[in-house]
């Protein structure tokens, strides 16, 4: 009779895989990002990413915008980093024009970008605490990035849209009281930092959902052209900031932390180590940034001083040269590319010698990221996806532009 | 003829032929103010100076003459420098008031400091102070502030219109451009010396704080003032024409055109016709043609194509009277009454003003075989008021002064069709059928003027509301009509317009067009 | 140039025992939050770490020197409005959200000025570059306040006299006329 029973249960059942949307509207999915999933039971069988759901046409509103009203458009791609994606673009026409900034201006775009790249990778480990249940966690993160965005908003008036970059400098220099003030921040951040370790990283409900999923091999992230904490996790030690340096990046001391398995919980922490990277390269500018000009001199690519303009007609004619016509970038076109939270952000202008970019196209990671995310996702089983997808942090705004 | 080395290129160029256009040959820009090429050379700015090999001074590029055999240097050191001082010395004393200047934008002095200068001022004192804002003409207002003295308004009344109202008023850094006392500057081209003008000294009433130069659109195209056809800048801005600008054309009007000409782009935007309106009330495309086709075949049944009276209008494109004369000839047959309205002859001069002020009789004469058939508004009005006519199709609005009589008529009359691109007031009232028709502004099409020149005016824009090219209207309704008019773009009517005229084939010539010399 | 020196590969331990039981390490985890909330409740004020900031209560007093919020426009001496309707903000500005139409002014020396000037503070993205644009100190965004929620899109369109009514004396008064301004050292 028992016999019975037992053949019964062990007969194979038959089913069929069930498709699942997960759809662009989900808490998980930073920004808009649509799977549709094949699931066996809660296996992924196949997965089918479809982006350009925040696609707003950055490419084609820049050609009929100057060079410097394209600064509010990078703001918007990478919206964690804002800063990252206005120097890079700014590096990108002043490869162009072939234009040199001064000293202090190259410490100031580290320093900032570095605070920049704080505030992209706590918000990717806090909102990755908050997606697998750890809410305390994301709290703590975020109360960092509070605190950065403070800083940034004392230098550029704004949290997050900043438009701080400038063809050829930076819109103001550093406030007084800057240093001071990061001084008390880097105390709390580190505080934060601290505890959002010792929340997370050796908790084993963190470890069991991180470790072992999302693995991605070397090849595989070679191949598929992944860059950033995603490579590295894997091992490879790329990174923009190292092996083309720009910037200051080349005069200032800092690890470059790599992974040696390749999934999420690799990703992890090579993002914690980057945040004390950040920090040290923070403190490093602040020590050797001197007083100087934050503006390149040349009349042609920068607005003259305000009291130039007010008072005489040459300063005035340079101003409004500068302002209905943009500035004049010479014909050519250029690929400059820099290391942003998500990886190697890449911007390939196009100019036709006018005052507006004739086409301006950005290789954005996230982008890139979303065209291998299926080959992490296959295999995995359905709860793999959140932390998978959120160590990959994908951007929303940097990836359908 | 002599030849030369500019930059270390050689030319060869006429006797007689001065440096700068040389070196505009020979494919380098030499800044000028004071020079223009219509005017004289009188070398007063100093901008043009180029270096000429043995010469121990620079040499003015706009009035030294080519010598066989010169070495000349545009771009040198000694060249750049002095453009520097120049540009430096006339900003000395200029204001600053480019924010409230409106030739922002089109300012030779802007293009030349940014381009040649960029360095600061070194002026220290406090600026000169001169008339502003002063009404020189009823059309032109001056800013003494703003002249750098180059004289070309003065040359442009004294060399081209004759008139000579201006001059130079005072000495040193007290000099002003002045009419003489008790004049005015009211020419008929005094708006040329605005397009003269490098700076913003000399600026129009009419356009005076309308829009700024950067945010407008310049489509070529061709004024329909009268029937010169001066070819002009239609200069827009989000579908409204702003201004007028001439536009260099040798063969027909040089640099110049007619204040009248220039202001004539009013009409472009006021009292439009903008809905196709059925016995007053608005309709749609989709119904009218339908309801004007009807009605039209209606009364050519009745009273058969001599009852009806199809106006043509010497303000439309040559392609749109083509189209007129195959609706005439086939949706309403043979016998119909042709007449023309038009604005009604003027005053006329030796430079640009010719007395018909319609820019395309001489296309109508030439679609129609000549005009000799054709009545004009008069005619209408005798027609009208002998009751020969149970239905008009009237293109245009244009009347002149037989207005009164036509409107009186157009009362009695059973069916009166009103295609234009404006409601010309009662006109509106009286029409059973309204059809909305494009300016030149907003189609593309050809005028040929007094001389015989065919010139095309291109689309500057789509056109307003729900109006239509009067070729298309006329399509819509020979084709609401049961006869269907076989073209889909305006080049299949020029090609049909050129068989028709039993023309030979052009000869295949290259051209090389030498570019329009700096202004 | 030296490629990939300082590279940090992250030590992965292998769980320990206690580690493995769950427990030690929620009890590590308790003890972080504990503490941050037993601080944060109970010690005095200066020892908190609180971040909420009471908004609307203690208002926009914390925003910094160079928060961009909503546009003023400076007047002159004379109380006047100091744009002259140059159109350089509406011309930079990404989002299209200034008109301008220019007036005659009576004074000569003015000449021109703004008869309308409208910003539809909805579409403004709050990216400063009008302020950079102005030639003349004539607007500003250094109100410290920013844009209130509203139910009526229309008082979101700030007319030219709402936006002076914030205004102050522009820096930029005596420029053009007077030429030489004798605190400014070239």
């Amino acid at each position: 009779m028992a016999q019975d029973i037992f053949e019964t249960i062990d007969q194979d059942i038959h089913s069929e895989p069930m498709l699942l949307q997960m759809g662009p509207s989900h808490p998980a999915t930073h920004g808009t990002v649509r799977f549709t999933l094949l699931l066996d039971g809660e296996t992924v069988v196949k997965c089918d990413t479809e982006v350009g759901y925040l696609h707003r046409g950055f490419e084609k509103e820049c050609e009929n915008k100057t060079w410097t009203q394209a600064f509010p458009y990078t703001d918007r791609l990478n919206y964690v980093s804002p800063l990252l994606n206005n120097f890079g673009y700014a590096l990108a026409v002043e490869k162009l024009l072939e234009l040199e900034v001064p000293d202090r201006c190259n410490w100031i775009r580290t320093l900032m970008g570095e605070m920049s790249r704080l505030s992209d990778h706590l918000t990717c480990v806090g909102a990755g605490g908050l997606e697998l249940g750890a809410m305390s966690a994301f709290l703590y993160a975020l109360e960092g990035r509070e605190l950065v965005w403070d800083l940034i908003e004392m230098v550029t008036g704004a949290r997050m849209t900043v438009s701080y970059g400038r063809v050829g400098g930076v819109k103001d220099d550093l406030p007084d009281g800057f240093e001071a003030k990061w001084r008390r921040v880097k105390e709390r951040l580190v505080a934060v930092h601290a505890d959002t370790h010792k929340l997370l990283s050796r908790n084993r409900i963190f470890l069991d959902r991180m470790e072992g999923t999302g693995v991605i091999t070397q090849e595989a992230a070679l191949a598929w052209g992944y860059t950033g904490p995603t490579l590295r996790s894997t091992g490879i030690a790329y990174d923009v900031r190292k092996d083309h340096p720009y910037f200051k990046y080349g005069e200032v001391d800092f690890d470059v932390p790599v992974g040696t398995k390749g999934d999420n919980y690799d990703r992890y922490l090579c993002r914690m180590a980057e945040i004390e990277q950040s920090i040290r390269i923070i403190d490093q500018c602040f020590e050797r940034i001197e007083p100087g000009p934050i503006n390149t001199d040349d009349p042609r690519v920068m607005l003259p001083e305000k009291e130039k303009v007010y008072n005489s007609i040459e300063g005035m004619i340079s101003h409004f040269k500068i302002v209905f016509e943009g500035i004049q970038v010479p014909a050519g076109e250029v690929y400059s590319y820099t290391e942003a939270g998500c990886g190697e952000l890449g911007f390939y202008i196009v100019s036709n010698g006018t005052g507006k970019p004739w086409k301006i196209h950005v290789r954005s990671p996230s982008f890139i990221h979303m065209g291998g995310i299926h080959k992490l996702l296959e295999g995995a089983m359905l709860p793999d996806i959140i932390p998978t997808f959120d160590t990959v942090n994908m951007i929303g705004g940097e990836c359908d532009r | 003829m002599p030849v030369l080395t500019i930059n270390g290129t050689e030319v060869e160029v006429d006797r007689g032929t001065t440096l700068l256009k040389a070196a505009a040959v020979a494919g380098y820009e030499v800044p000028h103010f004071c020079y223009h090429p219509a005017l004289s050379s009188p070398a007063n700015c100093r901008m043009c100076l180029v270096e000429v090999e043995g010469a121990p001074k620079l040499m003015p590029g706009c009035y030294n003459q080519v010598n066989d055999g010169m070495i000349v240097h545009t771009e040198s050191d000694r060249v750049k420098r002095a453009r520097k001082a120049v540009l430096e010395f006339i900003l000395v004393n200029h204001p600053v008031d480019c924010p409230i200047c409106d030739k922002a934008g089109e300012c030779k002095l802007q293009d030349y400091y940014f381009a040649y200068d960029a360095q600061e001022s070194r002026m220290r004192a406090e600026k000169q102070h001169k008339v502003k804002v002063y009404p020189i003409g009823p059309r032109v207002v001056y800013d003494g502030e703003r002249c750098i003295l180059c004289t070309r308004c003065i040359r442009f009344c004294e060399e081209i219109t004759g008139t000579g109202e201006l001059t130079l008023a005072d000495r040193g850094d007290k000099a002003e451009v002045r009419t003489f006392p008790g004049q005015d500057l009211d020419n008929d081209y005094s708006l040329c010396t605005v397009d003269v003008c490098p700076v913003g000294a000399l600026t129009s009433r009419d356009f005076r704080f309308k829009r700024r130069v950067w945010l407008l659109t310049s489509t070529d195209s061709v004024c329909t003032g009268c029937e010169m056809g001066c070819n002009i800048h239609l200069d827009h801005f989000r579908n409204t024409t702003e201004r007028y600008r001439p536009r260099y054309n040798p063969a027909v009007n040089d640099y110049w055109m007619c204040d009248d000409g220039r202001l004539s782009y009013k009409a472009l935007n006021e009292g439009r016709l903008e809905h196709p309106m059925l016995n007053g009330a608005q309709a749609t495309w989709h119904t009218i043609a339908g309801a004007a086709a009807s009605k039209l075949a209606a009364v050519i049944e009745k009273n058969g194509a001599s009852s009806v009276g199809f106006v043509i209008s010497p303000q439309a494109t040559s392609e749109d009277l083509f189209l007129a004369k195959m609706f005439a000839e086939t949706a309403i047959g043979e016998g119909v009454r042709l007449f023309i309205n038009g604005n009604d002859p003027g005053s006329s001069d030796e430079l640009l003003i010719r007395a018909d002020k319609n820019p395309n009789r001489a296309g109508a004469r030439l679609v129609f075989g000549g005009l000799d058939g054709v009545g004009d508004a008069s005619a209408l009005a005798d027609a009208l008021e002998a009751g020969e006519l149970e239905a008009v199709y009237m293109m245009g609005t244009e009347l002149g002064a037989a207005r009164g009589r036509v409107e009186a008529g157009l009362d009695d009359v059973g069916l009166f069709v009103l295609q234009a691109a404006h409601q010309g007031g009662v006109l509106l009232d009286a029409a059973h059928v309204a059809l909305p028709a494009a300016t030149h502004a907003e189609k593309r099409g050809t005028f040929v003027n007094c001389d015989a020149v065919v010139q095309t005016v291109d689309q500057a824009y789509p056109p307003n509301a729900d109006a239509l090219p009067d070729w298309q209207i006329f399509m819509k309704v020979a084709g609401a009509m049961g006869h269907k008019l076989p073209f889909t773009f305006l080049r299949q009517i020029q090609d049909r317009m050129f068989e028709a005229s039993e023309a030979p084939e052009p000869e295949e010539t290259a051209t090389e067009e030498a570019p329009a010399p700096a202004e | 140039m030296a490629r990939t020196i300082n590279v940090v590969p992250q030590e992965r331990v292998p769980k320990t025992f206690w580690e493995k039981s769950y427990v030690p390490e929620i009890m590590r985890g308790l003890a972080v939050t504990i503490r941050q909330f037993g601080r944060n409740t109970f010690s005095r004020k200066e020892n908190r770490d609180t971040f909420t900031i009471e908004y609307p209560e203690s208002g926009t007093s914390h925003y910094p020197e160079r928060y961009r919020g909503r546009h003023r426009l400076m007047l002159r001496e004379d109380g006047q409005v100091r744009c002259v309707a140059c159109m350089c903000c509406s011309t930079i500005c990404p989002a299209n959200c200034i008109h301008i139409e220019a007036g005659e002014h009576d004074d000569p020396t003015v000449e021109k000025y703004p008869a309308v000037f409208v910003i539809d503070e909805l579409r403004c993205i709050v990216c400063g570059l009008c302020v950079e644009a102005c030639p003349c100190d004539a607007i500003r965004m250094d109100t410290g306040v920013h844009m209130q929620p509203r139910f009526d899109r229309t008082t979101a369109f700030h007319a030219r006299d709402e936006m002076m009514s914030r205004g102050g004396l522009s820096l930029a008064t005596k420029g053009g006329r007077d030429a030489v301004n004798e605190d400014y050292t070239w």
